[in-house]
């Protein structure tokens, strides 16, 4: 019987691995700037490059398989890094953050740039590019991922924001920065969210996976409550593709703070799009990430963001609410409610295992720590 | 020696890692040298010393990974840092190390080769056993013209048998021959002939911001052959005057920003070894800083003495210690002082004075064997 399960296991793993890419060729791909990360759940790693305008596919040649329960702390991050990078903690930044379904090895594009931080508006693409992948073993052991001569394919997303295009109130900042602004997966299909060149820049790309050059795009506008106004210049700054009511929608967060549903169904190319504003979760924040789990058997999602706590929803509340909001939201607060965590400071966030959510976190102390979420403690 | 390392890499602390330099560092040169500046196409790239060629061909034989290259060869922030991630290279006989970012001038680089990790990458096939360390910092991209800022030992007069002189730079010196820029002349003008021991390129600190003269020892030294035909550098009673010529570059390419002369007044000559055992300790506290005054009877060889000296607490930890000089012949030895005030100056036998005299042994003593001793010479002393 052993012997069955092995055999079963050994086909399992090779059908992953000719689940790649078939048009990924061998070499070093030519990416400008680590803007976005995200596993697909066969573990490529598709890096969004916003500088470049481009999406990247990458089998990183990380299958190892690994069935890992604990947790992971690693309580200074940043000072490794510096360590490996040559510099002080104070000048490292970590851009975003996306673990491998398959080996639960956790990777981070960092940079050599936060000492150019002035502004709490500013996100770490705004003051420079991602230019070195780190990866982080689940015992912890870190090591530079290397991205020379891998296996990857690439699409570029058509008619990006022009990079000369300076940011309306961010001084010095180019809103090309905010070309890829998130990733994610569904059904063979790759979403893309960032700004692009249209009259209405803010955007949602859909590229079929494995790549074809033809890639479907909408241009978004959405009602954002705090601001009373119907709004398509802000980009989407966190989202997961969910399916409600059985229908497949687009769960996405905007800066101060609204969450919106998109009908992932009714996408059709080159049509200007409106969301549907569900909450408004507070405004002097933009969210940095969602992650879905499960507790109890159970969908929640959790959120990270810049300056509101650490955030829980429950996606069946987004289900069951049957309003939008149209009208300007007095007080910040309006729609599906969410449960605030304990998680202060937490700004990056991934799936790790099946107990744990990883996050990174700004402690009391300063520091930047890697940190394990037991998904157990994490329900409203 | 092996036996002696181990136990002081256990502790694991700067201090423990400085006393382990120190075994190592006897001589004045540094096992590598640094690309300081901005304006070097390497910039940041770290080399050894040669390497055995024996040992290159092994090393040529393997495919070693950053992390095997990283185990013997590394480069950190601070002793407990990883290591700084870069790319490893072999050109003639000197190994490489150049950094995937380009290096931070406002931090130390904690620079090791081992020699005794190689090996174990190796099989064992190597025997050699040393372990070279170093700090070595980097030039921010605005560089200015270097000139000599100063020049040791400070002294009105200097022993006649006097070994070495040092002359620090304000920035990195390039690589052309420093004895076709510096000379010595007698009282009347007249350059001595053959002053120094011509070392390709120089003894230079890691840097090249710190050049040591070497004296021709076999000058010095009574009685043996140079001195016999070619007689002493340095007379008693005579005045000399160093130069340097402000036509030497640096680094970056630009001169010297001015010439540069030192009177150097010879005075009888310092024969015998050093006595510790007369040396005057005094200790105080200041805001949790101890202050350790020392007064030598020799003047001591500043750069060996800054990383041969060490106070070890009651506990038997080495601890970092910070080395001042007042004059040659009094330093000031600081510390983070916590614990018992029982505490010992800690003196590596190979600690010389500007004559090259060691506790044990006189330079000039004929028919003395200078190997190095291994005996622990130590003051006890007290704070107040």
């Amino acid at each position: 019987m052993q012997r069955t399960i092995s055999i079963l296991t050994l086909a399992l793993f090779a059908f992953v691995a000719l689940a790649k890419d078939p048009g990924m060729k061998k070499g070093t791909p030519d990416i400008a700037s680590i803007s976005v990360l995200k596993f697909n759940q066969d573990g490529v790693l598709f890096i969004g490059d916003s500088k470049g305008g481009s999406v990247f596919a990458v089998n990183l040649g990380d299958n190892e398989p690994s069935t890992n329960e604990e947790s992971l702390n690693i309580i200074d991050l940043e000072d490794k890094l510096a360590g490996m990078l040559g510099t002080t903690a104070d000048n490292i930044m970590i851009h975003d953050m996306a673990v491998n379904p398959i080996s639960q090895n956790v990777y981070l594009s960092v940079s050599r740039g936060r000492a150019k931080w002035t502004s709490r508006w500013e996100t770490p693409n705004d003051l420079v590019d991602a230019d070195i992948l780190i990866r982080i073993s689940p015992s912890g052991e870190m090591s530079e991922a290397s991205l020379e001569n891998v296996e990857f394919a690439s699409v570029s997303i058509p008619n990006p924001v022009d990079a000369s295009i300076e940011h309306r109130w961010k001084k010095g900042a180019k809103l090309r920065s905010d070309a890829i602004t998130g990733i994610g997966f569904d059904d063979g299909k790759v979403y893309i969210s960032g700004l692009s060149n249209e009259e209405f820049s803010a955007a949602l790309w859909t590229a079929p996976y494995p790549f074809v050059q033809d890639v479907d795009v909408n241009t978004l506008e959405i009602f954002h409550g705090a601001h009373g106004k119907w709004e398509t210049a802000s980009p989407i700054r966190a989202f997961l593709p969910y399916e409600l009511n059985n229908q497949k929608k687009i769960l996405a967060a905007y800066l101060c703070t609204p969450l919106v549903t998109i009908d992932a169904e009714k996408l059709e190319s080159g049509t200007h799009v409106k969301g549907r504003t569900v909450a408004e979760f507070g405004s002097g924040n933009y969210p940095i990430d969602m992650v879905l789990y499960q507790n109890n058997g159970k969908d929640y999602i959790l959120m990270s963001n810049s300056a509101l706590p650490l955030l829980l929803f429950d996606p069946q509340d987004v289900a069951n609410y049957k309003g939008e909001i149209t009208e300007e939201v007095k007080g910040y607060l309006a729609g599906v409610s969410y449960t605030p965590r304990s998680g202060n400071g937490v700004q990056q966030l991934a799936d790790f295992n099946k107990k744990y959510i990883l996050s990174t976190q700004r402690l009391p102390n300063g520091k930047l720590a890697l940190t394990s979420l037991s998904k157990e403690w994490l329900y409203p | 020696m092996k036996k002696i390392f181990l136990k002081f890499i256990q502790g694991g602390s700067l201090g423990l890692l400085l006393f382990f330099l120190s075994l190592n560092h006897a001589q004045a040169q540094s096992f590598f040298t640094a690309k300081t500046l901005p304006s070097s196409p390497e910039y940041g790239t770290i080399t050894t010393r040669l390497v055995p060629e024996e040992v290159v061909d092994l090393i040529n034989k393997q495919n070693f990974s950053f992390e095997e290259w990283s185990s013997f060869f590394y480069i950190k922030t601070n002793p407990n840092a990883p290591a700084v991630l870069g790319k490893y290279s072999i050109k003639n006989n000197h190994l490489s190390f150049t950094p995937k970012f380009l290096p931070d001038p406002k931090i130390n680089y904690f620079v090791t080769f081992s020699y005794p990790k190689l090996s174990e990458l190796l099989s064992d096939a190597i025997n050699e056993q040393n372990v070279y360390s170093d700090v070595a910092s980097f030039e921010p991209p605005e560089t200015t013209q270097p000139e000599v800022i100063s020049f040791t030992p400070e002294l009105d007069e200097v022993p006649a048998n006097l070994l070495r002189f040092y002359v620090y730079f304000s920035a990195p010196m390039g690589l052309e021959n420093p004895y076709d820029f510096i000379t010595i002349e007698d009282k009347n003008g007249k350059p001595l002939v053959d002053p120094f021991v011509i070392i390709p390129e120089g003894l230079w600190n890691i840097n090249h911001t710190r050049l040591t003269l070497l004296l021709h020892p076999g000058r010095v030294k009574q009685g043996v052959g140079p001195n016999m035909t070619q007689g002493d550098v340095l007379l008693a009673g005579n005045s000399y005057t160093l130069k340097i010529d402000k036509s030497w570059k640096g680094s970056s390419g630009e001169p010297l920003k001015a010439d540069f002369s030192q009177t150097i007044n010879a005075s009888n000559p310092l024969r015998g070894a050093m006595n510790i055992n007369i040396w005057a300790l005094k200790a105080k506290i200041s805001n949790g800083i101890g202050i350790l005054t020392v007064i030598t009877d020799h003047p001591l060889d500043q750069p060996l003495a800054q990383r041969m000296i060490f106070i070890r607490n009651e506990q038997g930890q080495v601890l970092p210690v910070q080395v001042t000089f007042d004059s040659p012949e009094q330093l000031k030895v600081l510390w983070r002082h916590q614990g018992s005030d029982q505490l010992e100056l800690l003196i590596d036998p190979r600690l010389e004075d500007v004559c090259g005299n060691t506790p044990h042994y006189a330079f000039d003593l004929e028919g003395t064997e200078r190997t190095p001793s291994t005996e622990e010479l130590k003051i006890k002393f007290r704070v107040n």
